[in-house]
């Protein structure tokens, strides 16, 4: 066991049995890696599990074929605020630009069953702050989390931002999950930071998320919660960004909708209510006013013959059964209307449900029709 | 010591006629029956020697063969019974072989000789139609809907002798009008505050489009699905023999023929043989055949069981079913609507956004949706419970019988340009019967490119636009750009699909 760079003993502590990430940070703030991974190997032995074979070339070689990168609580560049508050984090892996630690970050969190409002609301946020040159930190799950990177990713392939996502995961980096957003993470690995607590190799396990979602709280200034449900996983990043300080805020939703009622909540519960990238830039106490320009509302204005239909569909989601009582039209007319407002960007279908998009980024809310 | 008795046996849901042959004749006293028997066949025996014993006729202690004529075709079920009871009384010289001729058997035999019902009379009467012909009083009236020379009917085995002796005079059988159809009295007046699920049903019956209703529950899907064969044309001539041949070999009775549209609603849980026919030796034909002409309603349409469904796109395809069975390949009828009702996921959320169900359920139940069977959907439509303020404001929608009228100019117009449904029409068709308008080919372009219509979904909409045409008049032969929006708007994007 010699000849190891020091980020393979952090990394193999990892795998030593009975060593949580609490017991790994404690021996690394304290010792040398090497000298924490023999601690930890002893400590395990005391225990009788026994070490097998030379795991730490084993672990060196893992993370060296999969071009994964290792950061240590006392090795160089490893954020300090993942290193604080509770239930601290003492070795991560990463691929990616490590240097977006470095810059304004912005958490966007929310549910994995969004409607398709909520899922437009997150790509805009995500493209807004990307355009300002706030980095949005995630965890590319389904819904809100792989919308707010789709915005990014939007904004960084057609413009030169410097706003990056930051994708904290559940599985080890090898191990694209969910399985949808494989692009995704591909992209985010090339043209952002992907983070995991997990070595090369590991599985996605749900215990690991709720602790994945520390790590996200702790990387951001602000968490911003864009739908989610009262007991969904987006409220437990929330408390962890209320124990480490960190402002939240919400998205309002309409209090029809089961998925926008955890965010409708923390907002009676005193959390600041966003609606755009603006209105959080300028929580970040930044200028917004030039991503207003770079990005003011592109579609072409409704018809007017479509308004009223428009108008029928902004309330949430209907059905057509709904929009033809509401709006007295024909069927003919009706999907006419729905054809011009959807190709125009106005109105979104999910399976036979339209709602309406009123807002886009950046508009005053004074120029919107309601 | 020999005779020969005229009889029917059951494929599919065809007769076929059968000679039961009887020799008895010298040798170790027994009995056997050959030409392929199944055990209900088999049994036969036992039922025959009580019924003449209890008839106060002798079983002769000698040796006793029968054949079943012609002997390569495996026969079934109990129709033979009297059959082989005739046979034996004119083997032993009790009746004339002469009486018997010109003269058909169906019945099945009790223990006291009495002369019960048989599955499938109707079809095993019609394989002998140019015969008289002799079955149970009960069976009468199914016997009747084949139409055969003359039908007499008995009670007993001994009726039947003294019938065959001219002691007594046939009795002739009677219509069962016990079981005659009743119109059903369902409306689709009675769908309220839906005016799309409604246009949809309309739609449906007129291009014979299947349909997909999507939403939580007590949106009314099955309220709707029950009514739609009330939209649907009565069958007509070959239809409706067809029906009624399907629906005896199922072992239904009738008071006529069959002519009303049938509404068949299997349990999820149906096996395949339920759904498609089938069993071992006689096939009975299944929900897909009793629904032939008719309409087809699967309630929570992915909770089938995958092979269940997947064995259900060759009727949907070509409207019949093919079974192949060891002793011979049948081919059954299966031309219906299907109309399949589902949830939105397994919690039936209803609208985006309210679903409470975990991520992996969720998943599972959309790809079961996404599957090539839910492809053949060409009408898909979100349905959602009306309002309580619509559903006592609005008065009740418009009565099947106005519907009715539409529809059937639609299907009459479709019929005289094609010879055929809407639903039916081959991509090439579509060109020479469904010509584009400009603006609606640059509308469907547009969506095409836009990746919001595949290219399957492309021939569907322009199916379905055909027959919102028709259902407009027909007066003109393009298809114009307010069909393809309205075919568009019926087909809503559930799941993975387009």
């Amino acid at each position: 066991m010699s000849g190891h760079p020091d980020w393979a003993y952090a990394a193999a502590l990892t795998q030593v049995p009975g060593c949580g990430s609490t017991t790994a940070f404690r021996l690394l703030v304290l010792h040398e890696p090497r000298e924490a991974y023999e601690r930890a190997l002893a400590e395990a032995a005391s225990h009788g599990a026994n070490a097998q074979g030379d795991a730490v070339g084993m672990m060196r070689e893992r993370c060296e074929g999969s071009g994964v990168g290792v950061a240590w609580v006392r090795g160089p560049g490893f954020p300090l605020v993942i290193a604080a508050g509770p239930g601290p984090c003492g070795v991560f892996f990463f691929r990616g630009d490590a240097e977006l630690f470095v810059g304004r970050r912005v958490g966007i969190v929310g549910t994995r069953t969004p409607t398709p409002s909520g899922v437009y609301t997150a790509r805009e946020i995500g493209e807004g702050l990307s355009r300002a040159g706030v980095h949005v930190v995630s965890g590319l799950a389904k819904g809100i989390d792989g919308a707010a990177h789709d915005g990014v990713r939007a904004a960084v392939e057609s413009s030169a931002t410097t706003g990056r996502a930051i994708a904290v995961v559940g599985s080890g980096l090898d191990v694209v999950y969910p399985r949808t957003n494989a692009a995704l993470w591909e992209w985010v690995a090339h043209h952002g930071l992907l983070i995991s607590e997990h070595p090369p190799g590991a599985t996605a396990e749900a215990h690991h998320f709720p602790r994945r979602n520390r790590l996200i709280a702790a990387l951001s200034e602000v968490v911003v919660v864009v739908e989610s449900r009262e007991s969904g996983g987006s409220m437990s990043t929330v408390r962890h960004a209320i124990e480490r300080q960190r402002d939240v805020l919400a998205v309002p939703g309409s209090p029809r909708v089961v998925s926008a009622a955890g965010t409708n909540l923390l907002i009676q519960q005193g959390c600041g209510a966003v609606t755009s990238a603006a209105d959080i830039l300028s929580v970040l106490a930044l200028d917004h006013r030039h991503i207003d320009v770079v990005s003011r509302d592109e579609r072409t204005p409704p018809d007017p013959r479509d308004v009223g239909v428009l108008e029928a569909c902004s309330h949430g989601p209907v059905t057509l059964d709904q929009l033809m009582i509401a709006t007295a039209c024909t069927l003919a007319d009706l999907a006419l209307s729905l054809g011009r407002l959807e190709a125009t960007g106005w109105v979104v279908e999910e399976a036979g449900w339209w709602e309406a998009l009123l807002l886009r980024r950046g508009r005053h809310k004074d120029e919107c029709i309601s | 010591m020999f005779a020969s008795i005229n009889s029917s046996t059951l494929f599919g849901i065809q007769g076929a006629p059968v000679s039961v042959e009887v020799h008895i004749g010298a040798g170790l006293p027994g009995f056997s029956v050959v030409g392929l028997p199944d055990e209900a066949c088999r049994e036969a025996r036992d039922r025959v020697r009580a019924a003449l014993l209890s008839s106060g006729f002798e079983w002769p202690n000698r040796r006793i063969t029968v054949n079943l004529a012609p002997s390569d075709r495996r026969k079934g079920g109990s129709g033979l019974d009297l059959a082989l009871a005739i046979g034996m009384l004119v083997a032993q010289g009790k009746i004339d072989q002469a009486a018997t001729d010109g003269i058909g058997f169906v019945a099945e035999l009790g223990l006291d000789g009495s002369l019960k019902h048989v599955s499938g009379t109707a079809p095993l009467v019609a394989a002998m139609r140019d015969l008289h012909v002799v079955v149970a009083s009960a069976a009468g009236g199914d016997a009747l809907v084949a139409a055969p020379r003359r039908v007499a009917v008995a009670d007993t085995l001994g009726d039947v002798v003294l019938g065959l002796q001219r002691a007594v005079e046939w009795r002739d059988a009677v219509r069962d009008v016990a079981h005659d159809e009743v119109a059903p009295t369902l409306d689709m007046g009675d769908v309220r505050g839906q005016p799309v699920a409604r246009r949809a049903a309309e739609v449906s019956a007129a291009g014979g489009h299947n349909l997909l209703l999507v939403g939580g529950p007590g949106g009314g899907k099955t309220m709707l699905a029950e009514r739609i064969p009330s939209l649907l044309p009565p069958l007509d001539g070959h239809d409706a023999l067809t029906a009624t041949m399907i629906r005896s070999a199922a072992g239904q009775r009738l008071g006529g023929l069959v002519r009303l549209a049938p509404f068949r609603a299997p349990h999820h849980s149906a096996s395949m043989a339920a759904m498609i026919g089938g069993g071992s030796g006689a096939v009975r034909p299944g929900e897909v055949s009793l629904a032939h002409g008719g309409v087809l309603f699967l309630d929570e349409v992915g909770e089938f069981a995958p092979s269940v469904l997947d064995a259900l796109r060759q009727p949907l395809e070509s409207g019949e079913i093919r079974l192949a069975r060891s002793g011979a390949t049948l081919t059954l009828p299966a031309r219906f609507l299907l109309v399949g009702a589902t949830n939105p996921c397994p919690c039936g959320g209803g609208a985006p956004g309210s679903c409470v169900c975990n991520e992996v359920a969720r998943q599972r139940y959309l790809r079961r949706l996404s599957g090539p069977l839910l492809d053949r959907f060409d009408l898909r439509v979100a349905v959602a419970a009306t309002s309580p303020a619509d559903l006592v404001d609005t008065g009740p929608g418009e009565s099947t019988a106005v519907m009715r009228l539409r529809v059937d100019e639609a299907r009459w117009i479709a019929d005289a340009r094609q010879g055929k449904s809407n639903a039916r029409l081959s991509p090439s068709e579509l060109d020479e019967h469904a010509p584009l308008s400009a603006e609606a080919r640059a509308l469907l372009l547009a969506e095409l490119e836009a990746g919001r219509l595949s290219g399957r979904g492309y021939h569907r909409v322009r199916r379905v636009a055909r027959t919102l045409g028709d259902l407009d008049g027909g007066g003109a032969d393009v298809v114009c750009l307010d069909h393809v929006r309205e075919a568009i708007a019926l087909r809503a994007r559930v799941g993975a699909m387009q």
